[in-house]
């Protein structure tokens, strides 16, 4: 199943910030959780994501670090801001109501 | 031969033509493409297949570009204590401006004199709106935490301000000199004041070679309240206490007590700059 690009990018904000709820990661492992979590479903290209980290950091809902990971490479981890957490109590309560008006119209 | 690193050295400098202003989002994306590489790699790919399939999947560098170039240009101008010091800035130059006039319109007036004031006035208060930028930026850190952008716009702002610095600088120093050409028949006399011009460029083009080549968010911090230390003891340094002109053959002398005591009050700051980002932070109970 092909997921459009409009759903895509607006699901992207709210899928990364959820994941750094659960503490800080990196780009990498972010689009490896996204895969796993969907099952393949949701494949985003590489590249398409950083612009998107950059935009969340640049609304202050996010930051960055750079950390020496256990292998002895550079990696720049993101973690989740205060402000972060607010937006995506506001944008769960969003999806919820959107998943929830779908649902009772295909009867699911 | 297939060789990775020279790959990734190619990838790079294509980045980089189309990038030129994001190298630090150019070394998180080869951080992904060696993540990528070396995950394919336990799957029995060959190295030649792993880094196309992981370029393949990253995008190409021009519609990583383009994605990119969605993003506003520079952060400098939407971060606030940037703005307030360059308010503060051309504040204090429409200030100095206006003194200056004053000062060349009289019956005496030497426009030329007063151009070589300005000017290197203006060089100087540069340097002074960087120090204010790292003082902000120190505080914060301390106080509210620091990320990467902000050693970014840090750095951006610091090499600006000591470029601008730089250029206004050896602009009034020349301007000096072919005064004293004019009046005094020769250009370079080595007063102190000459010196301390000489001396205040010359860190300018320092700072300006160390960000360049290094990007720590302390080496910024350190320059620019270094920039306060240095600029302060150039400028008011041969200024002396009793009035005495300038540039003469015997005097000024070098006020040790003034430089003692611009570096004793930047010593809080430097060790700020030392803790860890955040360290001084009020922590809210969840």
């Amino acid at each position: 199943m092909d997921i459009t690009k409009d759903l895509m990018g607006a699901s992207a904000a709210p899928l990364i910030l959820s994941i750094l709820r659960g503490g800080e990661s990196y780009g990498y492992a972010l689009i490896q959780r996204v895969r796993e979590l969907s099952k393949g479903e949701i494949e985003w290209t590489d590249g398409m994501l950083y612009p998107v980290l950059h935009r969340l950091e640049e609304q202050d809902l996010i930051q960055s670090h750079w950390k020496t990971a256990e292998n002895g490479r550079r990696r720049k981890y993101y973690t989740l801001k205060a402000a972060g957490r607010k937006v995506l109590a506001e944008q769960r309560e969003q999806w919820r109501v959107v998943n929830l008006t779908l649902s009772q119209l295909w009867g699911t | 031969m297939f060789d990775l690193e020279q790959e990734i050295r190619r990838w790079r400098r294509s980045m980089s033509a189309r990038m030129p202003l994001r190298r630090d989002s150019i070394r998180e994306l080869e951080s992904h493409l060696r993540d990528s590489v070396q995950e394919r790699l336990k799957t029995e790919s060959a190295p030649e297949a792993a880094w196309r399939a992981a370029v393949a999947q990253l995008g190409t560098p021009d519609v990583i570009a383009a994605e990119y170039g969605k993003l506003p240009p520079c952060a400098i101008w939407r971060w606030w204590p940037a703005k307030v010091v360059l308010f503060g800035y051309l504040l204090s130059c429409l200030g100095l401006c206006s003194l200056v006039f004053r000062m060349a319109s009289g019956p005496k007036a030497d426009p030329l004199l007063a151009a070589h004031v300005l000017i290197l006035t203006f060089g100087y208060v540069t340097g002074f709106a960087a120090s204010a930028i790292a003082i902000w930026s120190v505080l914060s850190r301390a106080f509210q935490g620091w990320s990467q952008i902000e050693t970014d716009v840090l750095r951006t702002s610091t090499r600006w301000a000591a470029a601008a610095g730089l250029g206004l600088t050896v602009i009034g120093i020349v301007l000096g000199a072919v005064w004293a050409r004019l009046h005094w028949g020769g250009y370079w006399y080595g007063t102190l004041p000459e010196l301390c011009a000489l001396a205040i460029a010359a860190w300018y083009g320092f700072v300006l070679i160390m960000l360049a080549n290094h990007r720590s968010e302390r080496l910024g911090l350190g320059l620019g309240l270094a920039s306060y230390v240095v600029v302060a003891c150039g400028w008011f340094g041969p200024i002396p206490a009793k009035q005495v002109i300038l540039h003469a053959s015997h005097g000024p002398h070098f006020a040790f007590g003034i430089p003692m005591l611009i570096a004793i009050s930047v010593l809080p700051f430097l060790v700020l700059a030392f803790l860890p980002a955040g360290q001084l932070k009020v922590r809210k109970a969840e």
